[in-house]
């Protein structure tokens, strides 16, 4: 082999190094941002676990709409459902009401069942929490509330 | 001729090290910065659910009748005491110098921040009890909403 060959094939052999170190960059990069987001979610998982959990016991609290916009909404972050059937509170990374936050709760009446007592009912909610900056679902879940009476 | 070959060779050659070197860097560069970033997001999110998920913990476990009460004190603030049946002891949760506290004491005696074990990091600590037994408890981690079961028969009378 005369140096001609000899400095060729130290060329191809370096590029070939070259292209294998750019892949094995790119794999690692990929595995960093990977582990990065993974963190992200698990805290939007624990922080949505939490606001769902919150409106569930306000909802089996009470379902007069002006005492549950007073314990979830704070100034202006929660509304009630046309129908009346539901609400929905913004909250933001502090879990503060806010209506320009990441996290949508709504609670909804998903069915309501004669009780076994007169004039009582057995009221199902679902409450999911939603990224509204990706617009999905991040956390549902579902709450049965036993309440004496009519709904007022 | 043979001189400029072998220096275009050398020049070649520390070019090469040198990308090696900067791709090194940058991969050290950016794998600390995303490291740190899941750090941090891993520790808020460890202190959030620490100090929530306690406090909604121990109300539940001792959501009885009369066992969940919230005192005033002029030092501390909001007191949580939560009796622990009718051992006569209670668990009181409070807050002083930005640390959320418990002790198991006598129902009865003094909160002592001294010997309280610590449960999280808070420089607020509000319970507000809602007619109808719903409890409010606000810290710097955000909020907890607690229904009283013990007290549910009230809403209604």
């Amino acid at each position: 082999m005369n140096r001609k060959d000899h400095i060729t094939a130290f060329y191809i052999e370096t590029l070939i190094l070259i292209v294998v170190f750019v892949v094995v960059i790119l794999m690692l990069t990929n595995v960093f941002q990977a582990a990065r987001i993974e963190s992200v979610r698990a805290r939007r998982l624990s922080d949505a676990v939490i606001l769902a959990g919150n409106v569930a016991e306000a909802v089996s609290w009470t379902e007069e709409g002006e005492d549950l916009l007073g314990v979830l909404g704070g100034e202006g972050g929660a509304e009630l459902m046309p129908d009346g059937r539901g609400l929905t509170v913004y909250y933001g990374e502090d879990h503060q009401a806010d209506r320009n936050g990441p996290y949508m709760v709504s609670a909804v009446v998903v069915s309501e069942e004669q009780g076994a007592e007169a004039e009582s009912r057995l009221v199902t909610y679902e409450i999911s929490v939603k990224d509204t900056q990706r617009g999905e679902v991040i956390y549902t879940l579902r709450t049965s509330v036993f309440r004496k009476g009519e709904r007022s | 001729m043979k001189q400029k070959k072998s220096s275009y060779l050398g020049l070649y050659s520390i070019g090469i090290a040198l990308i090696f070197l900067a791709g090194f860097f940058m991969l050290v560069i950016f794998g600390a910065q995303c490291y740190r970033s899941t750090v941090m997001e891993r520790d808020a999110n460890i202190k959030t659910r620490s100090v929530l998920s306690y406090l909604s913990a121990v109300v539940r476990e001792g959501d009885s009748s009369g066992a969940v009460s919230v005192e005033r004190d002029s030092v501390l603030g909001d007191v949580l005491t939560v009796r622990d049946g009718d051992s006569g002891y209670a668990f009181k949760v409070y807050s002083r110098g930005g640390k959320l506290l418990e002790e198991y004491v006598p129902a009865e005696s003094e909160p002592d921040a001294d010997s309280a074990e610590t449960i999280g990091e808070t420089e607020s600590f509000a319970v507000t009890e809602m007619r109808g037994g719903l409890l409010m408890i606000d810290t710097d981690e955000g909020r907890v909403l607690i229904r009283l079961r013990s007290l549910a028969g009230d809403q209604y009378e």
